[in-house]
């Protein structure tokens, strides 16, 4: 019963934030990815129901000061962040306030199925608008210097100022879309569980994890590549219409072709 | 089963869902500052214009939502050479170099320039920015309560401290953008240091103090 309490008073103090995230954050570019990573880690757990069941039926005796401390932590992160509008922090509180609860009631034995569904939640954060800024803006450069330089290369008649592409007669602005940013979050959180629930050792998902950042960024280079195309042959009005919505479909289908070819490469190599 | 860590645990939770939903939350909602500000249209040999709407109506087009108000003027001097003069007050800023990377500029920073302003050193960030023909010199800095916080992580740490103890405070970032050209950029910057000298001698105490920090 008391355990009960104890997780639907930390339903309570989170329920507010997740609605402000909801209001705020939910619907901003880079963040559409959260959507999905609360009832993912939420599954995660699931998943494992059996070993945390058996895990939490032992007796765990010791003074675990270290996991109250990292509790409080959480919890002082979660007040201070809330009281001063720093979303940021108290959505990172999330993560050592469950490592220290978890830890605290139910023994550093509960970690092993919940270190990853935990951390997982860090991917929840919302990323500075300083920081986020100082990660895009060189992204959206990036892709716009390469995109020149594939069509200039291919011999179409394009011209870049900063993050504007003239190509003909038309232009395209490199918005944040793309930057890749929202790509690369989007595609890291789901791959990332799909290496983890995922078969083989260790450095195999090291590998597979390390692949995640090149398949997402090449994708999006693809797209803004074939948005200028479009927009070249068909102008602005539909390479910036159906065509810059659906786009982003090519990421995914690159991302996660990419991957599923490196997890079937090795598995054939480590076999 | 411990039932004494489900106690602690209980009375930490519930103690920070108190300090938490209690108590009612101080958020930044501008000082008023900007309002307050009487900036001479006529300023030395300086003739001024507001273009505070039309910069504001470039800037709302971005993503600038973090802008609680702004002020901007375009001065001319006698000899026909223009400036853009502008103040923003926000609880949070964007690296003008992010701003103006994604308006289309290339940009290059430079080292910092030092300004003496009524006996204050001001050290303002210094960019050179370029779109076809157009090229400025663009001087910035940012000032928290009188306080020049010239590092990013300076600012964060002042907002942090200014947020903690919930006082009403006046963040600004003043920039001034001169028409320049790469081989008269020195030519430039003694246009500013003009201005700034001229203007800081029309300013009252308090405003000086707010604008270019304090002696």
């Amino acid at each position: 019963m008391v355990n009960y309490v104890v997780w639907s008073l930390v339903i309570i103090m989170y329920a507010p934030l997740f609605y402000q995230l909801y209001l705020f954050q939910w619907d901003k570019i880079d963040y559409t990815h959260a959507y999905f990573i609360l009832p993912l880690s939420l599954w995660l757990v699931w998943r494992k129901r059996k070993d945390i069941k058996e895990l939490a039926q032992q007796t765990h005796p010791g003074r675990h000061i270290g996991s109250l401390i990292i509790l409080f932590t959480g919890l002082i992160m979660f007040v201070f962040g809330w009281k001063q509008e720093y979303m940021f922090i108290s959505t990172l509180s999330l993560v050592p306030l469950l490592f220290g609860l978890v830890t605290y009631l139910y023994g550093r034995n509960m970690l092993k199925p919940l270190f990853f569904p935990i951390l997982y939640l860090l991917l929840l954060v919302p990323v500075p608008l300083g920081v986020l800024d100082s990660i895009t803006l060189p992204m959206r450069h990036g892709t716009s210097v390469v995109a020149e330089k594939i069509l200039v290369l291919l011999n179409y008649p394009i011209k870049r100022e900063g993050l504007l592409l003239t190509i003909g007669y038309s232009e395209i602005f490199m918005g944040p879309p793309c930057s890749g940013f929202r790509s690369l979050i989007t595609m890291f959180s789901l791959m990332l569980t799909y290496v983890y629930i995922g078969s083989g050792g260790f450095s195999k998902k090291i590998i597979l994890t390390s692949c995640i950042a090149p398949f997402a960024l090449f994708g999006n280079l693809i797209r803004v590549v074939s948005l200028c195309l479009i927009t070249f042959y068909f102008g602005e009005k539909v390479g910036q219409g159906f065509f810059h919505n659906f786009s982003g479909i090519v990421i995914f289908v690159i991302t996660i072709s990419g991957l599923i070819g490196v997890d079937s490469f090795l598995d054939r190599k480590l076999q | 089963m411990e039932k004494y860590k489900y106690w602690v645990v209980i009375i930490l939770l519930l103690s920070g869902a108190v300090l938490s939903f209690a108590f009612t939350k101080e958020k930044y909602v501008g000082t008023g500052f900007i309002a307050k500000l009487d900036l001479p249209v006529v300023v030395a040999k300086w003739r001024g214009e507001n273009i505070t709407e039309e910069v504001n109506g470039s800037i709302q087009r971005s993503t600038a939502n973090f802008i609680s108000d702004m002020l901007s003027y375009q001065y001319t001097n006698n000899e026909g050479k223009k400036l853009l003069f502008i103040i923003l007050d926000a609880g949070n800023f964007h690296h003008p170099k992010g701003c103006f990377t994604s308006a289309g500029f290339n940009i290059r920073e430079l080292d910092d320039t030092e300004f003496n302003v009524m006996g204050r050193r001001l050290q303002t960030h210094t960019l050179f920015t370029e779109k076809g023909e157009e090229k400025f010199l663009s001087f910035y800095w940012i000032i928290i309560d009188k306080n020049i916080v010239h590092e990013w992580i300076d600012q964060k740490i002042k907002q942090l401290y200014f947020s903690l103890f919930n006082k009403k405070r006046v963040g600004l970032m003043v920039r001034i953008d001169v028409l320049t050209d790469k081989d008269k950029m020195k030519d430039s910057m003694i246009i500013a240091k003009d201005f700034i000298n001229d203007m800081s001698k029309t300013l009252h105490q308090e405003e000086l103090d707010y604008i270019f920090g304090q002696r």
